[in-house]
């Protein structure tokens, strides 16, 4: 009797990275002073699993996300990236211009606020054609076409490209702010917050964009949220955090129908019945 | 005998292929918040599933019925014991012990469960809902480059999408779900209706353990007659079912074996 | 016109007004500068007896090389006839006796604001420019946290979007002067506010170009001979200004061009931006048609 895995399939030559974890956090700590905002936090993700870190404020989700993604430095503990070309990566050890090559190629991040995530004052079309500019892509026509590629796969109308951001209601925002990531065809989304301080009927057509392009292009994705409406729609699987520790972890269904933990289960059953 | 031969015969006979395997396997509820006292619903569980059987779970309500089909599919977690299913010739997966990953696969391989509840996504059209089970669970991730490659609409990918989307056509009108409905979402539809759409999800992308927590609950007799129909034909095919059916004519028409839930009550 | 006059206040003033301890800062800074072509390197720029924004950057870098064998050439947007080019020389005048000149091929270091002399330069020759805002990207990203981040990682995405921007909403790029450059394919530099026009001269030049920016702090160089390349898309390349006049004094099609009011009517013409090269050309033209 052998317990393992189903094999990972494919018939494309992938079938190798498809039994690696994309993402391999292992013991992060990070203190903040005398505070620990971050205590031997784990977890693997593999493409096309969607990850949700929940926990209420103060809980080190959106920590844990800033240290993935070397916005702040840890103080202990790795963070390992199946990179495209060139094998296991240890986001750590790489120099700052490895870490941005990545980050801009093969990485997404979309803030919790699109205004951290986009440039205001340029056009839309610019904003998402930044990435393959500093790239070195020169070529003004197709830097365009692509950008409109984006808008489209975002649902925004096209005849908003020129447009500045600043003219966008915020779900718009969310949205060119998810499309700015999606030019370079990233294998990673990590994702804060992106639906709260959107109108209800907004979140919900966000949410289903991110997981139709989740499914669609086989991305990993982290996704923050205190909500676990979110966490239930979009994500497969789920960790819940308190204190900076991660106290259950595992498919979200489960977790939110038979949470085992005291926390988890006071954390579900808080859930106001619509 | 060979599953794969389909005649449409009511009394196919299940083969002797074990495909899952219960045993020991009990479930008890904590509930921090209420008391220290655990809740037991089941103790020491054990039976097997054949292909091209249909097992039914008979007991009153509160008895866990509903339990053990979540315990296989991995939404409830096993409190103790071994729920093994089969995923290759000579392959099982422990289930209880089973990391979410695996577990995952396993849904997509392996396991297909028609709860009673639909779970409706916001903005998706029913057609859209039942064609993803057949395009993204199963066994493959898309890789950025397959959705290029789909997407550049190769002449292969073309010919892939339009025999889905004649088979989700066929199996909708089979469920007699009006076509004016399909490219809406389900959130608006009958009970009845959602229910359809459910099982819908689970019969076009057919799985070797099927899961059915009363398929038939909000339908009415013609729709009932079709569902039975589709899930003895599915049965046909070399799928291990396991069901909850309150309804007695249901019941007297699918199933080929039945179990008691009294021997799976905790003792006292 | 030549002015080779003496003058006796000399004695009064160090060489070049400047200490010799400020000139070897300064000399170390522009060693660097040189060594790393389009790389801005902070220097500690002295108080001058002029207020930032009339040069102080220019010519503390002057001051710092200048030798008594030089031949000095001041220009201010081309021409050695304005109120601060004639300031300028005066001071070098003043504080070094030595040879100024107006006469371009003369020269062995020529300071400018905002412009690069029609002539070509020939090897030997130094060009100090007079540089009011050393980082290009400063409208962009007014951190310089960022902006050296930028320069450091080679990251220059943000001044493509600029472009990009101007392609969309205007039809074209749309800066007709500071106009960005890649200098010697790695750092993106402020070629000064000098037209678009001068850019291609700064391009394999033969001569030395010093920038000072005194208010900023900064110093950077292009060597001889190095690339200098002006941004701009595939499909949108980095164009030249061209008249459709001639100058109306000289009749020269490919200088750079100042229009000129002559009257309360709407009256105006055109002359070349570069004095002493007008004059020349005219010398030149006259020489011929007798």
């Amino acid at each position: 009797m052998i317990l393992d895995a189903t094999t990972g399939s494919s018939s494309d030559g992938h079938s190798i990275q498809g039994e690696l974890p994309l993402l391999q956090v292992k013991g992060l700590r990070k203190s903040f002073g005398s505070r620990l905002a971050l205590d031997e936090v784990s977890f693997e993700l593999y493409p096309g699993e969607v990850l949700a870190v929940v926990g209420e404020s103060g809980s080190g989700k959106s920590t844990l996300l800033n240290c993935i993604n070397a916005n702040i430095d840890v103080d202990h503990g790795q963070v390992m990236y199946q990179s495209r070309c060139n094998g296991a990566v240890d986001m750590g050890q790489i120099s700052e211009a490895q870490q941005r090559l990545i980050k801009k190629t093969e990485w997404g991040f979309v803030h919790q606020n699109p205004r951290d995530g986009l440039i205001m004052n340029v056009s839309a079309g610019a904003n998402i054609g930044e990435r393959l500019m500093s790239l070195g892509a020169r070529h003004y026509g197709q830097i365009r076409a692509k950008a409109l590629e984006c808008l489209q796969e975002v649902e925004i109308d096209t005849a908003r490209l020129d447009d500045l951001p600043l003219s966008f209601s915020g779900g718009m925002q969310q949205r060119l702010q998810i499309a700015r990531n999606l030019v370079t065809q990233p294998r990673l989304l990590l994702m804060d917050e992106p639906t709260s301080g959107l109108d209800v009927s907004v979140q919900a057509k966000l949410l289903d964009l991110l997981k139709q392009l989740a499914q669609r292009r086989g991305l990993a994705v982290v996704i923050v949220t205190h909500d676990l409406a979110v966490a239930r729609l979009l994500a497969n699987q789920m960790m819940v955090m308190q204190d900076g520790r991660c106290i259950e972890a595992g498919l979200t269904d489960q977790l939110l129908d038979d949470p085992q933990h005291p926390y988890s289960q006071l954390l579900v059953s808080s859930i106001l019945q619509s | 005998m060979n599953s794969n031969n389909q005649d449409h015969q009511v009394n196919f006979e299940p083969t002797k292929e074990v495909v899952l395997k219960l045993s020991g396997v009990s479930k008890s509820f904590f509930l921090h918040q209420r008391s220290s006292q655990p809740i037991e619903v089941l103790q020491n569980v054990h039976f097997e599933i054949c292909r091209g059987e249909c097992l039914a779970l008979e007991g009153t309500s509160g008895m866990g019925k509903s339990s053990i089909l979540k315990m296989i599919y991995g939404n409830y977690k096993v409190s103790a014991g071994q729920i093994l299913v089969k995923v290759s010739h000579d392959t099982w997966v422990n289930v209880s012990m089973g990391r979410a990953r695996e577990i995952l696969q396993l849904r997509k391989a392996c396991i297909n469960y028609v709860s009673q509840f639909l779970r409706v996504i916001p903005r998706v059209g029913a057609f859209e809902l039942i064609k993803q089970e057949a395009m993204f669970h199963s066994h493959e991730v898309q890789s950025n480059a397959q959705f290029e490659k789909t997407s550049q609409q190769s002449p292969l990918g073309l010919s892939h999408a339009r025999a889905l989307d004649e088979r989700v056509a066929h199996l909708l009108e089979k469920l007699n779900i009006p076509s004016r409905l399909w490219h809406l979402p389900p959130a608006t539809f009958s009970g009845g209706e959602q229910q359809r759409i459910n099982l819908a999800k689970s019969l076009i992308n057919p799985k070797p353990i099927l899961l059915l927590d009363e398929p038939s609950a909000s339908l009415d007799q013609a729709n009932t007659d079709i569902v039975i129909e589709l899930i003895n034909e599915a049965r046909q095919h070399g799928t291990a079912i396991l069901g909850i059916f309150h309804d007695t004519d249901v019941k007297k028409a699918l199933t080929t074996r039945t179990i008691s839930m009294h021997d799976f009550q905790p003792k006292t | 016109m030549d002015n080779t006059e003496k003058t006796s206040d000399h004695g009064r003033f160090n060489f070049a007004y400047l200490d010799e301890q400020t000139k070897r800062m300064i000399r170390r800074s522009l060693l660097k500068a040189i060594a790393i072509p389009g790389y801005q390197v902070p220097f500690a720029s002295k108080e001058m007896p002029l207020p930032y924004g009339w040069g102080t950057g220019g010519i503390q870098v002057t001051a710092s090389i200048i030798g008594q064998d030089d031949t000095l050439k001041v220009i201010d947007q081309g021409s050695d006839d304005t109120v601060n080019a004639v300031n300028i020389r005066k001071f070098f005048q003043k504080t070094t006796g030595v040879v100024t000149t107006e006469d371009t091929e003369a020269a062995t270091l020529i300071q400018t604001r905002h412009r690069i002399p029609e002539h070509p330069l020939a090897e030997g020759q130094i060009m100090v420019y007079q540089v009011p805002v050393p980082e290009p990207l400063q409208r962009l990203e007014p951190r310089s946290t960022e902006t050296r981040r930028m320069h450091a990682m080679a990251d220059y995405g943000l001044m493509h979007v600029k472009l990009y921007e101007d392609i969309t909403h205007f039809g074209k790029i749309t800066s007709t002067y500071d106009y960005p450059v890649m200098v010697d394919e790695r750092y993106l530099a402020s070629p000064s506010p000098i037209p678009k026009f001068d850019n291609p001269k700064l391009h394999r030049s033969k001569a030395l170009h010093l920038f000072g920016a005194g208010r900023e702090k900064r110093i950077y160089a292009i060597p001889p001979y190095t690339n200098v390349e002006s941004l701009g898309f595939e499909d949108y390349p980095f164009e030249l200004q061209r008249w459709t006049q001639a100058c109306a004094l000289c009749a020269s099609t490919n200088t750079f061009l100042d229009e000129v009011v002559t009257d309360d009517e709407g009256g105006h013409l055109f002359v070349c931006s570069d004095t002493n090269h007008c004059q020349r050309t005219q010398m030149i033209g006259a020489g011929h048609d007798s």
